[in-house]
Order: structure tokens, then sequence, then C-alpha cells
């Protein structure tokens, strides 16, 4: 076996798409980086960092484009069969909104402390009360 | 996760219960509270195939390390009190992750032992818009209701 099935380092589509009789009845994991590309009458194809896996279950609240997290089994032929999923649709607004948080913080971080050449270090600066 | 924005809120919310903090103190708690996110998102967006090799930041762990490491970029006088900080608001962002329903393990608060994950589970990461609206109305009440108490004190000399 080229992989190690618990490897987290080796994204599961890529994995199992390689080496699908190893991955025969073992229980398949998808999170990062995947996205619903297809629906097909028995479940829908995922895209996960460019390795493209069917997935049988249940379609009826899944739409094209949609980010999802899903558990299942691998079956012989490479497939999956979902067990558990979970659609993420508010990914882009969470992303703004975490952007945004990060520019007050920072604003707040850099008119408390400033960089001191010298010391090359930061100092509290002195705010009046 | 809950967004950085939701974790920001909840981390002022919190810094609430202690009165007249300092305004560094506050500051190093917030950007604690971001740190975990900010240590492994970004590299993430760009080279999403190098993400378990970054996930350990997000670890006690490894936010441990990274804390570590930060606060000797301050001032010597400052650098024990700096670690201490960053490192409670990290902690409280990853109680705040904990809180989060998932399908897959993907934190590893067990690293370097396990990556299993251990949490309560009280809503997905979508749902957590919804709690910084509640926060930010939180927040908006204790500022109100502090300035409503100071106007009081002042016209009554209290």
């Amino acid at each position: 076996m080229i992989y190690s099935s618990n490897n987290p380092g080796v994204n599961e589509a890529k994995k199992c798409r390689l080496e699908s009789a190893h991955c025969a009845g073992l229980e398949a994991q998808f999170t990062h980086d995947t996205k619903v590309t297809q629906i097909t009458s028995d479940g829908f194809y995922i895209d996960q960092l460019g390795y493209i896996v069917h997935v049988h279950g249940n379609n009826e609240t899944i739409l094209i484009g949609d980010n999802i997290q899903l558990t299942g089994l691998w079956l012989p032929d490479g497939s999956v069969q979902m067990h558990e999923w979970h659609i993420s649709r508010q990914r882009r607004w969470r992303i703004y909104l975490s952007l945004a948080a990060v520019v007050i913080v920072g604003w707040y971080f850099f008119g408390t402390f400033r960089w001191n050449f010298s010391t090359m270090s930061f100092h509290a600066k002195e705010i009046d009360a | 996760m809950p967004d950085l924005a939701t974790h920001v809120a909840a981390a002022y919310l919190a810094s609430w219960f202690k009165l007249n903090l300092r305004r560094e103190t506050l500051s190093l708690f917030l950007l604690g509270n971001i740190l975990p996110d900010i240590l492994t998102r970004p590299i993430y967006a760009v080279l999403p195939q190098a993400y378990w090799f970054f996930a350990p930041l997000h670890t006690p762990v490894g936010i441990v390390l990274a804390c570590g490491v930060i606060s000797q970029m301050f001032d010597f006088s400052l650098r024990k009190k700096t670690f201490m900080i960053l490192l409670v608001g990290a902690v409280f962002h990853l109680l705040l992750d904990s809180l989060q329903k998932r399908v897959v393990d993907v934190y590893g608060i067990l690293f370097p032992i396990s990556w299993k994950d251990i949490y309560i589970g009280v809503f997905w990461p979508d749902e957590s818009l919804v709690l910084l609206f509640v926060l930010l109305i939180i927040i908006f009440l204790c500022m109100i209701s502090k300035q409503i108490f100071h106007i009081i004190k002042d016209s009554f000399d209290l």
C-alpha cells in the first residue's frame, strides 16, 4: 500500500482514487475543499483538490457548487456510500467577516503597540487615558 | 469553525467581566483569539494541499509554541505577560471551536497523541453568523448601559 489510511497528509480523494481496492470498506472522510460538481440520479460527484469522486446518497438538498463535509464508506469501485454530511452555504460571508475582524484587531493592536527598530521588538505606546 | 468576527465579539464580551482592562491586555487577548486561525487559514487558502502540515498550529501544543515564539517579538518586560495573555486568548478560541458541530474531526485537540477531536457540538459553522448577531446586540446593550450608568452617575454626583 502506497498511502497509509490514517495519514492525514494525503487528501482523501487522491488516496483512494489511486488505490480503490485497498480502500474498500474503509471510512471515507471529506472535509477540506470538497465541492459538489454534479448531481446524479443516485447521489452526486465531489471534487477535492482536483480529484473527482462519485458519492452515493441523498441529494435532495444538495446544489452544484456547495461546499460539503461528509463521511461514508469507500466502495470497491472507488465511489463512496455517504453516511453523514453537512453543507456550508454561508462560507463566503464568513470569510468576509473574518477578514474584517482581522483588520479591526490589527488596527487595535498597532494602535496599542509600536515596533522599535533599535530593539527589534514591540513596545506599548504611551497612550493618554 | 466560527468566523473570526464571532471569535472577536465573544472575546470582547468576555473581557467585559474584567472591568477596566488595560488597552494592552485587551489588544493581546483579542490577538490571541484570532491567532489559531491566522496561523493556519491564510496558508490553507494559498496552498490547500499543505493544510495538514500547518494544522498542528491550531492545536493546544502548537498554540503554546506559537505564543512562545510571538512573545519573543515583544520588549523583554512584556514577554511573560504577552505569552500568558496570548495563550488565554487562544485557549478561548479553541473552547469556542469546541462548541461547533462537525462531521469530520479536523482540529486534533489531542495532537500529537491523536487527531481525534473532543467537542461539545452546539452549532454548525454557518450558524455562528446568528451567534455573531446575538453577541453584537449584547455588546451594544452593554455599551449603552455603561453610557447610561455614567450619565446617571454624573447627574447625581455619585
